[in-house]
Parts: C-alpha cells; structure tokens; sequence
C-alpha cells in the first residue's frame, strides 16, 4: 500500500509539470497583456520598460517560466499583478467562500442522491422512478444561471425569503445569515449534481439487485432493507466514490457562473477576475491548485474504492503475492 | 396513460414556474428601499417626500476593487467605488471650477505657475489634519518610480516642481506650459502621509488594503473582499456632514442577478443600458430616473496598418456610406440613451465647437469604392464584446457597409483581448475597431487616443500636422486660442478620416424615488459629491 501511494504520488511531479506548462502558454499566448491596467496617457516608453522589469514580464516567456517554477520550488506562488500582493494570501483568503459554498452542495448531492437512486433502483420503472428520473432529466438539462435567476425571482424578490446574492447582510456575520445565504447557491449547485449522482446510483443497484448474491441473501431470508443497506449500498458506491474524486477540485474552484449569479464572494469570482486582467501569476495559482486537487481527489477515490471493495484489495494483494 | 398524465402535469407545472419568474416584476409591492435587509424593505413614496437625515445609498459594481487606497485603483470600480472617501483638491468643469479640499487656486500668467490654497480645518478620517506636509510627501511618493504611480508628477516628461508657502499654500512649478495641467493637479487625491510614510515603497503594500483613511464625506467602515464595501458618513467633514448615513457598494458581477436586486430594494441604483429597461422604469412611480452626460464618445476607428484603410478614399467611402441614426436606432433602440456623436469632443469638454460631422451619400460613396478598387473586398471590423451594445452597432454597419459594397468580417473580443488587437499590435490585420473613450473636462485629455505622439498610436490614421495642434492646445493658457486649436483638431480629424463618431452615451440611471440629488451635478462617474444626494420620506 506504501508503495502504491510514493508511486502514485511520484507521478504526480510530470503531470504537474505539464499542466504547468501548458497552462502557461496558454494564458501567455492568450490576446492581452496585464501591463494594460497600469497604462497611463503620460505614460512615458521608459516608465513602461520599467513597470514591466518591476512586475517580472521583461524576459522571454521561457525565463519567465523558470522565475514563476523557481519560486514555486520555494513555496512561493508570486505575487498578484494587479494587486501586487502575493497569491497565496490571496487564494486562501476566500478559499474557505469556496469550500464552505461548494462541500455544502456536495454533501447536500450525496444526502439526496443516494436514497433517491435507491428508491430509483429499487423501483425500477414504477412511479417513483419515473418521478425520479423526470426530476433528473430535469436536472441535468437546467442551465445553472437559468435557474439560479429563477430562484432568486421566486424566493427573494416575490417571496421575500432569501437574500438574492452575497454572503452576508451588510453589518452581520452570524451564522443563520450566513445559511440564509447559502441555501440558493448551494441548492443551484447541488441539482446538477444530484441528477447525475441519482442515475448512476439508480443504474448500479439495479445492476447489483440482478447480481447472484442478492440472490443469495434473498434465499437466506434477508430482509429487503438488509440486502439493500447492508450489500447493494456499498457495492453502489463505487461510482459513487469515483464522482466524489472527480468533484473533490470543484471544492477548491468554485463555480463561475454560480458564484457570479448570486455574487458569492469565492474562487470563481477571483479566478474570473485574474482571467479578465490577465493576472497571470494568479491564474497559474488558480489552475495548479485546480490540478493538484483533481489528482489528489481521483487518488483518494482509488484509496476508498480499495476501502470499500475488498476485492481490489485481493486483487492488490495476488499482484504482489 | 397515468404516466403520461403525471409527466405532462409536471412539464406544465415547470413551464408555468418559469414563465412566472420571467415575467414583468416591477409592481408596486416589488418595492426598492435603500435598506440591506430586502424583508426590511418598505414601500417607497413615489416622489415629493420631505427630506430626511440618514439613509443608506446603496450600489452594485461587478468587480471589487483590489485595494483601499485610490492611487491604485484606476478602473471604473475604484473610481466609483473610492470616490466617497478621496476629495480632489478641485474639479475643472466646463463653466466652474468646483473647489473641494482646495479653496482656491491661481495659475500665473505665465502659465508655470499654479497657486493652491487648501481649505481651513480639513481634516483626514482619523482626525489628523490635512496639511501641505501631505502634498509635499504625496508628490515625493509619486515621483518615486518604485510606487509605479507617477501621474500628475510631470509635464512633457519632466517633473515639476512643489513646494509649500505655508500649512495650508503650496505652489506647483511646471517645466513648461501645460494648458490641461490644472484640471489634472485639480483632481489629485491626497493621501495622509502619516498613515503612508513609514512604508517605503507603497506599491503592493499591505496597507494598501488596511488603511482607506481618506479625506472624503465618507470613511470606510468595512470592506468584505469580493463582497461589499460599506462605507459611513464622517461627522467632522469639512464641508459638514452628510445627510446620507450610509453608502454601501455591493459586488454583483451578474447583470441580471443586479436587476433582480434593485427591484428587491437590495440596491437604490440601476444603470439602464436598454431601451425596454428605460422605457420599464420609466412609467413605474417607484422609481425615478435620471439621465446624465457620460462624456463619452463611441466610435469606429481606422486601422492605418491595413493596407485597405490606409487609403483615405476608402476611410472617406466608409464615412459617406453609414447612417450614424440608423446605426443608433438599430443599436440602442433610441437616442435617449445615446445621441448620435459628430466630433471627437462632445459637449461637456472644455472646448467644444457644434462642426460639421459626416452625412450619408451612399452613391459618393460607391463611387469612391470603385475608384480605390476595393469593391467587393472583405474589411474585418473588431469590437469589445464586453460592453454594452457594441456587437449590436457592429451588426448595423456590417449591414450597411454590405449595401455600399463592402463585405465586413466582425469579431468580438473580451476587453483585455480588444485592447491588445486596436491599440497594442500593428499587424494591420484589422480593418474597422469599435471602441469608446471618456472625454470629459479638459480636450487635452484625449491626446493619447488621437495624436500620432499619443499614447496609443500604433494604428492611428493621424498626421503630423494634427499632432502639432495637439502639442499647441496644450502650450497655450489662452482661452480663445485653445478653443480654435481644438476646433481645428475636430475639424482635420474629420478631413482625414480617422474616426467615425457614432454616439456620446447618456449615463441613465433609475432610482428608487425617494433618493433625491442624483442629477445636482451631471458628471460620471457617479456622484461627485455625496453631500448633494438626500433621502426622503
């Protein structure tokens, strides 16, 4: 297992190094140049020479690269064009925005998914399922700014009972604002998740409830509830799990258009931010704390797959054996 | 046939849900009040009311700003959003001078010479007083190449010259005659050099973001990153205080999601960029609406790099062949919102003279086309996709350029994008670029957009002559002279075909109705001093 783990995070460095990379390039080749927001008219050509050397941007893009990698080695993301301070500081100052707004979701999917997929399952092509499967298609299909706006109309301006953008009321941070606050964003987010979460449960029990040891457990005696919660839910999981990994850097980046509909002062909004001003020391901040994210996410999830399947922990073990 | 019940019952229930939120929500109980809480919210009266003290005056911008401290802050939001907290030294409009934290100010006759007093008593957010010792440090500060903010420090390249007569008299010496120096000393924002001055190098300084005492009618109060701004009235204001209690800046960077707020009563102030939205507020008693002069031109310019509008016929042919009202009519819906532009100035610079603009004369046009050979030609016409009603004017001239016999290729980029392709690269691989320039106060100010010496020439169809004028209008304290050196500017810019003027926006704004004030002074951006803007009940 240890071994598996060092390798696993060996393989880590290329990829990082790529994605690095590219997305340098990627945001340098990209029209626009961040030395744009301090053009002044009485500007003269050597006080912009200057302002360039100042802001790291006088060199060839290669040496530029090596600068940003070289002080990424000394735990140093840069500091921010635009503000001038440093990245980091900046990232997790609204990080905890982010994963509060976006673990709220995903807890809120999985708690609502996975019973429904059951039921779905469990039921399958009777009237719960075909309820809950509408309310997936329904899901999945809505655009997220659509019906984030939606539900600003009914509940904020019609109903009058949630505020329609922001984190907080203006002079209170006490915690029943802040979930007033939350539960439109977290519910816009959580619909997609939801439905997509919902018809791969849905597909894995009914594919497990046609398994021999179902079968078997029937055979048995088992009740219906024991064999659902005590065999299938686990085996349902797995994909489960495999979605979990996948949406683990979703905690950390945020959503854009989410974030922008309901002003959720987050990582969407900054990153949308240093995409708009070309803050580039900001968006390679952004993008490898994306990247790392997604990578340690899908190794967590390979960890709990071994975890909750015993048979890949077998099957680890004949390889070595 | 249950199923097929239950999913059509749903499939109605959804459309019905969507249809009620899409529809018009501007009736008497969607009532905006300038409070934080919508719940709280109360129905306003519709116009009249007595005036009250207090209040919260509060708006949206999309963006935050980076940092407290103004100098940084040269965008639309920090412009906007700091306002209330920085006084200039004094504002050069177009038949006043409005003097703030200055009480008076004398240029010699020379023209090198600029005299400023400052007021009596002032006094920054913390209660220090605001002296000369201030301006001194504050020019030192800008001069210092490290803070990357040297603006207002120099004329033609060389910096000028401070020094104080006594706490409240300084003099500034200019190297050489700069006309536009004043209006640009007069919009200085002093910052406290006691909060400052044990900071070397204030670029990327934390205090940046943890100070904002300012000289303003209103003090920070608390600055919630990404979220809002919420700004108090400063009680010891040398002018006295203000009525307003309270200006709350939120972010909201979703238009739509802005709307829905200000008709929650969660904002007291809507830009209206529409004709449906204008015509909306327009006839509902809730609000009020204001329209004020942006000071701002919108145009099509010519790239000189390509080697198709290199040619004068052919900018000449594009200038007969469009119809700026259509253009406007198809692009804004009315004049209301943007009046058609003739000139390179518009009405609310200095100097302004009503010259001729260009009329349509299609057939002119199509002869001049075919005289230059380039009939039938592709012209790629690039736009800022990012405001406001570009890509529908874009639209309109690709349209009529197509009847004169022109094919036009449009291409829309984000700001950032749109910057680097009209001003920064000179590969001529454009034609057409529809952009947009403030020009309010002194003409000077629109230098670097439109001299072959300016700031963003790379692809200006300008001449030397046309330069020369520029560096004239600038070299003179005259104010005769001035005028007629910016007519001719207008009037050569005109013959030459650098630009097509299409419109000088209005700034229209709707209003809960009990804010009072707005329009006192019909400047952007919005306001320039809170102390005229007033609650009532």
């Amino acid at each position: 297992m240890s071994n598996y783990l060092v390798k696993r995070f060996l393989q880590l460095i290329p990829v990082l190094l790529l994605v690095s990379i590219f997305s340098f390039l990627i945001v340098h080749f990209a029209p626009g140049d961040p030395l744009n927001m301090y053009m002044r008219p009485d500007m003269t050509q050597e006080e912009m020479d200057t302002l360039r050397v100042n802001l790291g941007l006088d060199g060839t893009i290669v040496d530029q690269y090596f600068a940003w990698l070289g002080n990424v080695f000394h735990g140093n993301l840069g500091n921010s064009l635009i503000t001038q301070q440093p990245v980091a500081g900046r990232i997790l100052e609204v990080l905890p925005n982010t994963v509060l707004l976006m673990g709220t979701s995903l807890v809120l999917s999985f708690v609502i998914s996975i019973p429904l997929g059951l039921i779905a399952g469990l039921k399958k092509n009777k009237l719960a399922d075909q309820l809950i499967s509408f309310f997936s298609y329904v899901g999945i299909s809505i655009p997220s700014f659509w019906f984030g706006l939606l539900l600003i109309i009914v509940f904020s301006l019609l109903l009058h009972l949630l505020p329609g953008s922001g984190m907080h009321e203006i002079g209170r941070s006490d915690l029943p604002d802040l979930i007033r606050h939350l539960i439109m964003p977290s519910l816009v987010l959580s619909v997609g998740n939801v439905a997509t979460f919902t018809r791969y449960i849905r597909s894995n029990t009914i594919s497990q409830l046609e398994e021999e040891y179902v079968l078997t457990a029937k055979s048995k005696g088992a009740t219906q509830k024991h064999i659902l919660f005590g065999h299938v839910l686990k085996n349902c999981l797995l994909p489960v799990i495999t979605l979990a990994g996948m949406h683990f850097a979703s905690l950390v980046t945020g959503s854009f258009i989410v974030e922008s509909v309901f002003g959720w002062p987050g990582m969407g909004t900054l990153g949308m931010s240093a995409i708009n001003n070309r803050d580039y020391p900001m968006i390679m901040g952004f993008t490898m704390l994306s990247c790392l994210l997604l990578i340690i996410g899908n190794l967590v999830a390979d960890l709990l797959y071994y975890v909750a399947d015993p048979r890949i922990k077998s099957g680890l073990k004949e390889v070595r054996g | 046939m249950k199923r097929t019940i239950l999913c059509l019952a749903l499939a109605l229930g959804l459309l019905g849900t969507t249809l009620a939120g899409c529809g018009d929500q501007t009736t008497a109980e969607a009532t905006p009040a300038p409070t934080s809480d919508p719940q709280e919210s109360a129905a306003p009266s519709s116009s009249g009311g007595e005036k009250v003290d207090g209040g919260t005056l509060i708006m949206c911008e999309p963006t935050d700003i980076s940092s407290l401290n103004i100098l940084y802050e040269t965008g639309d939001e920090g412009m906007t959003m700091l306002k209330p907290v920085y006084d200039p030294l004094y504002v050069v409009a177009k038949d006043e001078v409005r003097y703030y934290l200055a009480e008076s100010r004398e240029v010699s006759e020379d023209g090198l010479t600029i005299t400023v007093t400052l007021r009596d008593n002032l006094k920054w957010h913390d209660g220090e007083p605001i002296t000369t010792d201030d301006v001194l440090w504050y020019f030192e500060m800008k001069m210092n190449p490290d803070n990357n903010t040297s603006s207002g420090t120099t004329v033609n390249g060389e910096p000028v010259t401070v020094a104080a007569v006594d706490e409240r008299t300084f003099t500034v010496t200019l190297p050489s005659v700069s006309a536009s120096y004043d209006a640009t000393l007069g919009n200085l924002k002093l910052l406290p050099k006691h909060v400052y001055e044990d900071t070397p190098v204030l670029a990327g300084a934390e205090i940046n973001s943890t100070s904002g005492v300012g000289s303003g009618p209103f003090m920070v109060k608390e600055w919630n990153k990404g979220e809002s701004l919420v700004l108090e009235r400063f009680e010891d204001y040398y002018r006295g205080p203000a009525s307003l209690e309270q200006v709350v800046f939120r972010i909201i960077p979703n238009a739509s999601a802005e709307e829905i707020a200000f008709q929650n009563g969660e904002l007291s102030v809507l830009r209206l960029t529409t004709q449906d939205m204008l015509e909306k507020y327009s006839n509902d008693p809730n609000y009020s609406v204001y329209t004020l002069t942006e000071g701002r031109i919108n145009y099509m310019g010519f790239n000189s790099n390509s080697p198709l509008t290199s040619d004068p016929k052919v900018r000449e042919a594009i200038c007969l062949a469009l119809n700026v009202d259509e253009i406007i009519a198809g692009a804004y819906g009315s004049t209301d919102l943007a009046p058609a532009a003739k000139t390179v100035f518009c009405p609310s610079n200095l100097y302004y003279t009503d010259v001729d603009g260009y009329s349509q004369d299609l057939e002119r046009a199509q002869q001049l086309i075919a005289e230059a050979g380039v009939e039938g030609e592709t012209f790629r016409l690039v736009y800022n996709s990012s405001r406001e009603n570009m890509e529908n004017c874009a639209l309109m001239i690709q349209q009529q350029l197509r009847a004169a016999g022109l094919n036009v290729e449009i291409q829309g980029y984000e700001t950032q994008g749109f910057f680097e392709v009209f001003f920064y690269t000179d590969a001529g691989d454009w034609e057409l670029g529809l952009n947009g320039y403030s020009t309010n106060g002194d003409n000077q100010g629109d230098e670097y957009m439109f001299s072959l010496e300016g700031f963003l020439s790379k692809n200006i169809c300008s001449t030397d002559e046309i330069a020369a004028l520029w560096n004239a209008g600038d070299a003179t304290t005259d104010p005769a002279e001035r005028a007629d050196i910016y007519r001719q500017i207008q009037e050569q810019i005109r013959d030459v075909y650098t630009m097509f003027p299409i419109s000088s926006p209005n700034f229209v704004v709707a209003t809960d109705s009990r804010l009072k004030g707005v329009d006192a002074i019909d400047m952007i951006p919005l306001f320039e001093d809170y102390l005229q803007l007033y609650m009532t009940n």
